[in-house]
């Protein structure tokens, strides 16, 4: 593979332009005082990274609470979009745009609308357990991203396969699992990736829904984000950021890995 | 066919997962006993033992949060055997929150104590949102407190009945760095007149922000002759003689401030980087430890000391209240009044976490936590105890204070 210089160069711009603003947070993270016309701070302290391991800083407890609620949501997005995808995008019926616009829906609609709606919501689902009533929420905020990704796989799949199946006599379920689904991984990898890493930086979905009771990650960051302690937020938005580098590396691996077994499989 | 009976097992698969997720903490909840207020301090301790207390507070600092979480809470399980629980939200926030439950109904909410003042505390006790007059039942409040202090008995000019108990006083200091000028300013003349020979290097955040909004009030203080009236009920009449001359001196300063004044810092945190860089020559805040505090992590220079003017600054108390709706009035009854033991407030005094004044009386603490109170070390930037309580003053009514925001967006914000 060849590249072009220009084709390095925007390259290289883009990712500077990605890479250069961790530099602060970096070094703000380990230092209390970094006065502006200095380019590097005098002393250097590890204060801010201990304490967000303490017991007030909370840290564990935040990512832990974020991926539970995150896993959940998952877990619904899937019961709940993969057949919505599949029948999006397999079957014609009447009012089908309307549907499919209805489960978009979230991605258009105000946030602040939808949150208005959700605050009535969450007080009549207080029977529920936290992790429930806000993966709830969660759903509905990511279940555009996983029911598009899905629905546009199906699509590029056709009926055909499964009409052949269905002919050799294979019913819904093992049609599902041995033709549909190794075909959907790859989608299904990216709707589960987007489903994660969206719910894992929502604020408000979660506050509204727990009453600001189940600390998830956001919501420990944001009582600093106003605080003027440049150091502890530096700190917190690495931390933030951490969880999802490491989604992102599983996620490439485990595509990798897909990718391999289908040629294997092919020779 | 097929299809359906997929489509029901599905549906029957995820009525089974939520109904097993239904928690059974949130159930065990009851609608909160109203005898409590009733009751005896050893039956409220009783009933408070095993429980779970859950503290709705602001937690944009590490030390306050420290205190609370590591000093705090290990203590209270070990002599109450009550397990406390630190929620970080803005007081806005949680009034907000039990305005919503009380609409709609809500019996049992998940807030037991809340960290509250001025303000907020006089929209919840008219909308009815907090549980009732409390403090009386508290030892400590009834031994330590001075009940019969002003800043005891009124939040911002308006009445407290019992409703909150209080956890500290702050008082507003202006902090300065000893190294860049020698003399600082005494009053908002010399104020204005070290301005104008030193112009670019002093600025105050822009009101509504809560501590530029307390810098404002510090200049009617200078300005006004009849300042004891802005602590009583609101009233038109008075400000329209007022108001002239506090924009008057405000706006002689605003050509000499950072950056001329065409624009100021929007928070306090802001102004405080302006320091930290040493952009301008001051800052304040109504704290007078943080500046120990920053020096201590290093964030402030080594040389910052604080003053007050020789009128004095303002003063305020801050306060514990418990909503109308806690699940675990026992256990907020337990914590409140452990936080109002000397024990605590001496430590909170304590530059290790927070640094800040008692709201207990000095005259009513033991010899033993006299001495105590003596060897604290608060910081070499922060004033001593005389100097500070001879130099306070009351804070106005919280309609003054808002008519005061809005005049000065009109008046020297946007000219």
């Amino acid at each position: 593979m060849v590249k072009k210089p220009l084709e390095i160069t925007l390259i290289g711009i883009l990712t500077l332009f990605i890479l250069l603003p961790f530099i602060p947070l970096v070094i703000w993270s380990f230092t209390k005082h970094w006065p502006w016309p200095l380019l590097m701070p005098e002393n250097w302290t590890i204060e801010s990274w201990t304490y967000l391991f303490s017991i007030s800083g909370r840290a564990f407890e935040g990512i832990l609470n974020s991926f539970i609620v995150a896993a959940i949501a998952l877990l619904g997005n899937i019961v709940l979009g993969i057949p919505a995808a599949r029948a999006l995008a397999q079957n014609e019926f009447i009012g089908k745009n309307i549907v499919f616009s209805i489960l978009l829906a979230p991605l258009f609609i105000p946030y602040t609308i939808s949150i208005i709606g959700m605050h009535d919501f969450a007080l009549r689902l207080d029977f529920l357990n936290d992790y429930v009533s806000t993966a709830i929420a969660h759903i509905l905020v990511t279940l555009p991203y996983f029911v598009a990704t899905i629905w546009f796989q199906y699509r590029l799949m056709g009926k055909k396969l499964n009409e052949a199946a269905s002919i050799l006599g294979a019913n819904e379920w093992k049609i599902f699992l041995w033709i549909e689904f190794p075909l959907l991984v790859p989608s299904f990898l990216l709707g589960s990736f987007l489903v994660l890493v969206v719910s894992y930086s929502q604020y408000l979905p979660t506050w509204i829904m727990s009453g600001g009771t189940l600390l998830t990650l956001p919501l420990v960051i944001f009582p600093y984000a106003n605080s003027g302690n440049s150091s502890i937020v530096s700190a917190y938005s690495l931390l933030f950021f951490a969880p999802i580098l490491l989604l992102l590396i599983i996620y490439f691996l485990l595509l990798r890995i897909n990718n391999r077994k289908n040629t294997n499989e092919s020779r | 066919m097929k299809k359906s009976r997929c489509i029901n097992s599905i549906l029957i698969m995820l009525i089974l997962f939520l109904s097993a997720c239904t928690s059974d903490n949130k159930n065990e909840t009851k609608p909160i006993d109203k005898n409590i207020l009733t009751s005896d301090w050893k039956g409220i301790k009783d009933n408070a033992r095993g429980t779970k207390v859950n503290f709705f507070m602001w937690g944009g600092d590490e030390g306050i949060n420290k205190y609370i979480d590591e000093w705090v809470a290990p203590r209270l399980k070990e002599k109450y055997n009550v397990e406390l629980k630190r929620y970080p939200m803005d007081a806005t926030e949680f009034i907000n929150k039990l305005m919503t439950e009380k609409k709609a109904n809500k019996t049992s909410g998940e807030m037991d104590v809340l960290w509250i003042n001025g303000e907020n505390f006089k929209i919840a006790k008219q909308e009815g949102l907090l549980l009732g007059p409390f403090t009386e039942k508290l030892p400590n409040f009834q031994n330590y407190v001075d009940t019969e202090s002003d800043d005891i008995k009124y939040d911002f000019g308006f009445p407290i009945e019992g409703y909150e108990a209080p956890w500290g006083k702050v008082q507003f200091v202006f902090a300065y760095d000893s190294s860049k000028m020698t003399n600082p300013p005494k009053s908002i003349s010399e104020l204005k007149d070290w301005v104008k020979k030193n112009p670019g290097k002093f600025t105050y955040p822009a009101p509504p922000d809560f501590t530029g909004s307390a810098f404002v009030r510090h200049v009617l203080h200078y300005q006004t002759e009849n300042y004891k009236a802005f602590l009583n009920d609101y009233d038109e009449a008075l400000i329209d003689n007022e108001d002239d001359k506090v924009w008057k001196v405000l706006n002689e300063m605003k050509p000499y401030l950072w950056r001329e004044g065409k624009s100021y810092p929007q928070s306090i945190a802001q102004l405080k980087q302006l320091y930290k860089n040493g952009e301008v020559w001051m800052t304040m805040g109504y704290d007078e430890a943080n500046a120990s505090n920053l020096i201590k992590s290093g964030e402030f220079p080594d040389t910052t000391r604080t003053f007050v003017f020789d009128k004095g600054t303002l003063a305020n108390s801050h306060f514990l209240a418990i909503p109308y709706n806690a699940p675990n009035a026992n256990g907020a009854l337990v914590l409140i009044d452990y936080l109002l033991s000397p024990e605590a407030q001496l430590k909170k005094m304590d530059l290790e976490y927070w640094g800040e004044t008692m709201s207990l009386s000095v005259d009513k603490l033991s010899d033993e936590d006299k001495k105590v109170m003596e060897s604290i070390d608060r910081g070499k930037a922060t004033l001593s105890q005389d100097e500070l309580s001879n130099h306070r003053i009351p804070e106005i009514g919280a309609e003054y204070v808002q008519w005061l925001e809005r005049g000065w967006i009109e008046n020297v914000g946007k000219k």
